[in-house]
């Protein structure tokens, strides 16, 4: 009877492992299902040298031994259970020549678990073309296996492949990270407390909760004097994990592999020439940035029209047609504007989302990555601090939560604390009123002044976050920087689909999140705004009418100055006047004062909060743009929103850290309140002096 | 609508606010993610 040995081929999806699999099987193979899974596998039968068949199953891709699927979950399981019949002689990691960092993790995890690994590098036939050169012998001298660089489409490399399954037994079992170095006591611990088990094959079920053998996570904690950790110091533990392969990887491929651009053939290297050129790749993207805010402006002036004239009719229509009351005030003074002042930006917002995700689906985004790697890099930081600092221009929140793939701890700490300073969609609604307000519609060189004004925050914004990462690397001193690697994927068409759902997506998380909070806002700043103590509020009818008994005011005006008296004297009028003395300098008044310390719970807060002032006490139908556009300086008299107080207000706006779920956030990313509170209190008071000397200059 | 349900109406609406406010940014959630199987948990 001929031996036959279990093969189990690995990989990530889409590295061509079916297409091993065919090749080695001959197209000879069965379909089959693992009980009670509904995830399909492979099986296929190959003749090796010798007379040795192999019985080979092609497992569904993953991209790790840390499942997040069930599909996952079944290579994990096969490979932790040594008694299921097809618990592999031998596994075959399938990768991908154009991704081989990232498929390499799942190969370094499935070598440590001391299974005898051959590592198959596919696609070889792409490497001319990518301008790709491998070192072989140094890559297995280092990945400790034996590696066959396979072309599936050229049937090149199978018949090594084939001699390497055969030959089984002379590839080496040992590990590629050494698991103690990353918490020494707590695995000498468990390596102790489990003298005779695999300690990656231990690490593996407590943290996946995945049984094997008769040991699973209950029993290993019921073992006495051993407790597993805490979940989160169970993740940070993983965390650390990954780090270090990336690290044991980073280290491998930067001599074991060159990626020579110059050398490059076909035609997406030729775009990707051009397109990340060290002077053309910037011109091309100014262009396009330019065109993007153009557009934004031009597109979507008269939807926004339309929807601001439609709530100050829908704010009139209330009081016109519900009873005179509190609630009908409430209504029509309160929660109208202050949604009104999130509604009208729902076309610029979904116009710049339209655009990033066009970006994104091209494959252009990963392209902008790589060129600002180069810029970052003068700062100090490598460009793996781009990709947060890009999803910063949605919101920081997600972004700040992506700054876990940067390895070096304090490189991380100086994205996290630098990314508030990029423009996120929160601010764009203060930004776009207050330009609209202050900046003159003309154009040059058929570029609106708007448009560039409404550019020019975003590239100061940035200008912030990498200046304040160059101070902070100065101060923080950061010794090892990060390996940077992306992966650049192929150019396509965007799918209309996808863009949508995008669009839709990133636009009702802005209006319902955001929302939620002015309506709530809305609400209680209305009644701080209608009620009041003492009797300046009470009588404010009889104390403004007799101020103004020997002036001629019609009753329209006389009413006027009685709203504007009872709105001082209302709870918001004494707290807004408290702070008014703090702010003034900077060309704000209390009103102004109110929406920024509101604004504190979301930026886009802001212009919500002053609609629903400027509306409290109001007969007349009228925009959010036209109200706070007829607003008088208290102090200089003329309009409040000048081009000096509306330049300081915006500069105050691209500087200060308005938004308490971001330094939520901060603290639960660098487990400490220490940071947040800092990053808090300076960028703040950065933005009071930047502020400051804008008006003062510009007065 | 006589003036006591406006101000029924309008007291409610303020509690809810005022409740959705504080729910929001002074209660500490629980986290409903375990490491494992969620794709946000951090370690996946």
């Amino acid at each position: 009877m001929s031996k036959q040995i279990n093969v189990a081929l690995i990989g990530n999806p889409n590295t061509g492992k079916t297409s091993v699999f065919n090749a080695l099987t001959g197209l000879n193979q069965k379909v089959g299902n693992y009980p009670g899974i509904t995830v399909e596998k492979k099986e296929g039968v190959c003749k090796l040298p010798r007379g040795v068949k192999a019985h080979i199953i092609d497992l569904p891709g993953t991209y790790s031994l840390n499942a997040s699927s069930l599909d996952e979950n079944v290579v994990i399981e096969l490979l932790l259970n040594k008694n299921d019949k097809d618990f592999p002689d031998i596994a075959v990691v399938v990768s991908d020549v154009e991704n081989l960092k990232r498929n390499l993790l799942l190969y370094t995890q499935i070598k440590d678990l001391e299974i005898p690994t051959v590592l198959v590098i596919n696609m070889a036939d792409r490497m001319d073309y990518k301008g790709i050169s491998l070192d072989l012998e140094y890559l297995e001298k280092h990945l400790k296996t034996k590696i066959a660089l396979v072309s599936t489409r050229k049937n090149q490399g199978i018949e090594r492949l084939k001699s390497l399954i055969a030959n089984y037994k002379d590839l080496s079992i040992s590990h590629c990270i050494d698991l103690t170095e990353i918490d020494k006591d707590y695995f000498n611990n468990l390596q102790n407390t489990f003298p005779n088990q695999l300690i990656y094959k231990l690490w593996l079920v407590i943290t996946q909760d995945v049984n094997f053998g008769k040991t699973d996570r209950n029993e290993i904690d019921a073992v006495a004097n051993f407790k597993t950790k805490s979940k989160n110091d169970l993740k940070r533990l993983q965390q650390k994990e990954t780090i270090k392969r990336y690290q044991f990887i980073n280290d491998v491929l930067k001599n074991g592999q060159t990626i020579d651009v110059a050398h490059a053939k076909d035609l997406r290297m030729k775009i990707d020439r051009i397109i990340t050129h060290q002077f053309w790749g910037y011109v091309i993207f100014f262009i396009i940035l330019l065109t993007i805010f153009q557009a934004i402006y031009d597109w979507s002036s008269i939807p926004m029209d339309f929807i601001d004239t439609t709530f100050a009719s829908l704010s009139e229509w209330t009081k016109n047609q519900l009873p005179p009351g509190t609630f009908t005030s409430l209504l029509a003074e309160g929660i109208i504007p202050g949604l009104g002042g999130i509604v009208i930006f729902i076309p610029q917002i979904a116009f710049l989302f339209l655009f990033i995700s066009v970006l994104e689906e091209s494959g252009y985004m990963s392209r902008v990555v790589f060129l600002m790697d180069r810029i970052m890099r003068r700062f100090g930081l490598s460009g793996k601090s781009i990709v947060p600092l890009i999803s910063g221009t949605a919101c920081a929140i997600p972004a700040i939560m992506a700054t876990r793939n940067i390895e070096n701890w304090k490189e991380r700490l100086i994205t996290i604390l630098v990314t508030p300073f990029i423009t996120c969609s929160a601010r764009l609604p203060v930004y776009l009123i207050i330009i609209s307000l202050v900046i003159p519609e003309g154009r040059f060189i058929g570029l609106g002044y708007q448009a560039l004004t409404l550019m020019l925050l975003y590239l100061i914004g940035f200008g912030a976050a990498v200046s304040s990462a160059y101070i902070l690397n100065r101060v923080l001193k950061i010794k090892s920087k990060a390996f940077f690697v992306v992966e650049m994927p192929n150019y396509k068409l965007p799918l209309l689909k996808n863009v949508a759902i995008t669009v839709l997506e990133k636009t009702k998380s802005f209006v319902f999140g955001a929302g939620k909070i002015i309506l709530a806002l809305s609400i209680i700043l209305w009644f701080l705004a209608s009620f009041g103590p003492g009797d300046n509020f009470k009588n404010a009818e009889e104390i403004t009418t007799k101020e103004y008994a020997n002036q001629q005011l019609s009753s329209v005006e006389l009413q006027q100055k009685i709203a504007s008296h009872k709105l001082e004297h209302s709870f918001i009028g004494i707290t807004g006047r408290a702070i008014e003395p703090a702010i003034r300098p900077l060309g704000y008044d209390w009103k102004i004062g109110i929406a920024i310390v509101s604004s504190f719970a979301a930026r886009e807060v802001f212009v919500g909060t002053l609609a629903t002032i400027y509306s409290v006490g109001s007969d007349e139908e009228d925009t959010i743009k036209n109200r706070m556009a007829g607003e008088v300086n208290p102090v200089l008299g003329g309009p409040l929103f000048t081009f000096a107080s509306g330049i300081s207000l915006l500069l105050f706006y691209a500087f200060a850290m308005q938004c308490m779920s971001t330094l939520a956030i901060v603290k639960r990313e660098t487990y400490s309140w220490k940071w947040p509170i800092l990053q808090l209190t300076i960028m703040t008071m950065f933005a009071y002096i930047v502020a400051l000397i804008a008006f003062q200059l510009l007065k | 609508m006589n003036p006591f349900i406006q101000n029924v109406l309008a007291i409610t609406a303020l509690v809810f606010a005022l409740g959705f406010i504080f729910t929001k940014y002074f209660v500490k959630k629980k986290s409903k993610k375990a490491c494992g199987g969620d794709k946000d948990c951090g370690c996946h």
